[in-house]
């Protein structure tokens, strides 16, 4: 029996109303792990045969919850969830910090599986005796914050026991209008201001008219193969990750200033510049007028370093929402021309009671932004004006584009659908303005400068193409980072090497090493999602001489800041594409080769891919 | 022979982003990052994090700082990584 696993899958069907439970095998365990790979495995097994004519927001499309072996162990519970993403026509492994995790465990599973489409708006309710499929009409179209206050007191109310009182509360992933309305690039919420962001799988849920999962569990984790070690492994851990000073000081948020002034790397309106030096934007700025919580953390976690702001006058008081988080940060401050701390904390608590992931959306409102700035898009377009700079603006679009109103119907299919909608109706060529990669929108870390961390082809080569947790590095290292986070599912800001790498082993019993999980199971995954990402479908195909590269944008050169006139040299990306798909043992336009398909046990995806081969 | 370095991070502000190299036949790793150390007037060592590629394969993957450096090589040095 697998140790760190409790062996049990949650399979819903919302169709016929059925749940079963699903046992893998143990070969596909160790070779997938959990979360994002084993997410992957499933995916192919179920839809892989007919991927292109899957469409993500029809009931045929899995929507996938899943924990890890390591997950309420190590620090940092996450979930992770996927499915057939509705931007890349991929799989994306998306991840969010929850309790979710862990009273799911402890209520006997390892994950849920969701397919069909429920008649009407359910909730699944998860406990210690199994699953409960359950009305939802109450809760459809409410935000985040009443979604979980109704939620909350609901299940408390439907487990309480006599004499025992009330439980605690139990742990949710749910969506907001933005996921009901199949906005395509929504978030999977959890606890307020927690999303796991990219891949749109909030418009997966949508489409399934499930608008949120609750669990809570009151049994034991599951064992782990060494106690003892995994118990002093645990304390080093702690004591290591609690070193991490400015991490936990500031959280991602010193970003906000920083990564403009110093690395020169930050968007600014659409990414028409990447520097800044706005001081009053930035860690000190939140620090001394808006923060409530200055270490917030979830189950498990030493490191502790998100920041809850609240706006506690004006005519947004009462807005609560973590921040500054650098990308939420970054994506409704500078890219939306917004340098106000103030105007940031109230567009990102609009965000997270809409549903919408801040990264995604706030690429599109920027979007559109740039068109009316250009003419493109006018005030008879949208209904108003669009300035950069002008919270109330944004605001309304976000309420426009999470209920699909007037402009907000388009721009509800992200960045990259709009583009090629807007381009129809007006003739105009405005791909050239949609910072995307496969799809998927970009994280606030652009390459112009070379000071970032984002190789030039870090978001170019990836099959999660604009995901800024998930860039390609050397199909080595990178693999350790967010693949193995998304995959034991732990946070990866309580990433430790080599204790991780020690506790995967006390914690499963199986021989992991770095070494082994870089060149095997993480490629192994990384190339089943390369290979969904050729297949792509049914609206949208990726064409691998075109679409591996970078956003147009990136190829235009800095216009302001220390790294005026730098951009992405074509030749240089096109080389380490290339080295990088060797490395990976991909031909030169990245599609799998039989032989390296053959050595990570993937023979199976090969006849799809014969096709594609020239 | 010679060897192209891209130079990312922090490093790129000591050395450039972009050097054209000659190099001594028996170029490694370990005698370009001594070369690269003394130009940037600070020692690059691994374990500040400093990832190395050789035509796009980590070196830890090759002979590490001992891997022998051919006529076109492409080295390419990166900052440690983070994400956020």
């Amino acid at each position: 029996m697998p140790r760190g696993y409790t062996g049990k899958i949650l399979d819903v069907d919302l169709t016929e109303g059925r749940i079963r439970e699903l046992k893998l095998p143990w070969r596909t365990m160790e070779d997938f792990f959990g979360g994002r790979g084993l997410a992957a495995k499933i995916l192919w097994d179920r839809l892989g045969d007919h991927w292109s004519e899957v469409d993500p927001l029809g009931p045929e499309n899995l929507f996938i919850a899943l924990t890890g072996p390591l997950t309420a162990f190590y620090p940092g519970s996450r979930v992770c969830v996927s499915g057939k993403s509705p931007l890349s026509n991929g799989v994306v492994g998306s991840t969010t910090s929850t309790e979710f995790a862990m009273e799911l465990k402890a209520a006997g599973y390892d994950g849920v599986i969701v397919s069909g489409r429920a008649e009407k708006p359910v909730y699944l309710l998860i406990t210690d005796e199994g699953c409960e499929i359950r009305d939802a009409s109450h809760l459809w179209g409410k935000i985040g914050e009443e979604t979980i206050k109704l939620l909350n007191r609901e299940v408390r109310e439907l487990l309480s026991k006599p004499r025992r009182g009330l439980q605690r509360e139990p742990g949710f992933l749910y969506i907001g209008p933005a996921g009901e309305n199949r906005v395509r690039n929504a978030a999977v919420m959890t606890k307020l201001f927690h999303a796991a962001g990219y891949g749109g799988y909030g418009a997966v849920m949508g489409s399934k008219n499930l608008k949120a999962i609750v669990a809570k569990g009151s049994g034991p984790l599951p064992e782990v193969a060494a106690p003892e070690t995994v118990k002093i492994l645990w304390r080093e851990v702690h004591r290591e990750l609690i070193k991490r000073d400015r991490m936990r000081r500031w959280g991602t948020g010193y970003g906000g200033y920083y990564v403009a002034a110093d690395t020169s790397s930050e968007p600014v309106r659409n990414w028409q510049e990447e520097w800044h030096d706005e001081r009053r934007f930035g860690g000190p700025n939140f620090q001394f007028r808006f923060w409530v919580k200055p270490y917030h953390a979830d189950f498990n976690c030493t490191t502790s370093c998100m920041k809850i702001s609240c706006i506690k006058t004006g005519k947004w008081k009462g807005d609560i929402t973590d921040m500054p988080d650098y990308e939420m940060e970054a994506y409704l401050g500078p890219n939306l021309g917004v340098f106000d701390p103030e105007g940031a904390i109230h567009l990102s608590a609009v965000i997270d009671n809409l549903g919408h992931s801040g990264i995604n959306i706030g690429n599109t409102m920027a979007f559109a932004a740039e068109l009316y700035q250009r003419g493109v898009l006018t005030e008879e377009d949208l209904g108003f004006k669009l300035e950069w700079g002008d919270v109330e603006a944004f605001d309304r679009l976000a309420h426009m584009i999470a209920r699909r109103e007037g402009i907000g119907d388009i721009l509800a299919e992200g960045t990259y659908r709009a583009a090629l909608k807007i381009r129809k109706l007006k003739g105009v060529d405005v791909l050239r303005y949609a910072v995307h990669v496969k799809g998927i929108e970009v994280g606030a870390h652009g390459i112009r400068s070379g000071r970032d961390y984002p190789t030039p082809i870090g978001y170019a080569a990836s099959p999660q193409g604009g995901d800024h947790t998930s860039t390609t590095r050397d199909g080595y290292e990178d693999m350790a980072w967010s693949v193995f986070g998304d995959s034991a599912v732990v946070c990866s800001f309580c990433f430790h090497d080599p204790l991780i790498w020690e506790f995967a082993r006390a914690v499963t019993g199986w021989d992991i090493s770095k070494h082994r999980w870089c060149t095997e199971h993480g490629r192994r995954i990384i190339t089943l999602q390369q290979v969904f990402i050729l297949l792509g479908g049914p609206d949208v195909y990726w064409d691998p001489d075109k679409d591996f590269d970078n956003p147009p944008r990136f190829y235009e050169p800095l216009p302001s800041g220390p790294y005026k006139g730098m951009k992405a040299d074509r030749e240089i990306v096109e080389r380490m594409k290339r080295e990088y798909f060797k490395v990976m043992g991909w031909d030169e336009r990245g599609i799998p080769t039989r032989e390296t398909l053959q050595k990570l046990g993937l023979s199976y995806l090969d006849p799809p891919l014969q096709e594609m081969r020239r | 022979m010679r060897v192209k370095v891209l130079v990312f991070g922090e490093l790129s502000i000591h050395l450039g982003w972009s050097l054209d190299l000659e190099l001594e036949e028996a170029a490694t790793i370990r005698s370009l990052l001594k070369l690269l150390s003394d130009r940037a007037g600070k020692s690059i060592k691994m374990d500040d994090g400093v990832t190395v590629l050789v035509n796009g394969s980590n070196i830890s993957l090759l002979k590490g700082l001992e891997t022998e450096l051919r006529d076109g090589d492409l080295v390419v040095l990166l900052p440690p990584l983070s994400g956020g």
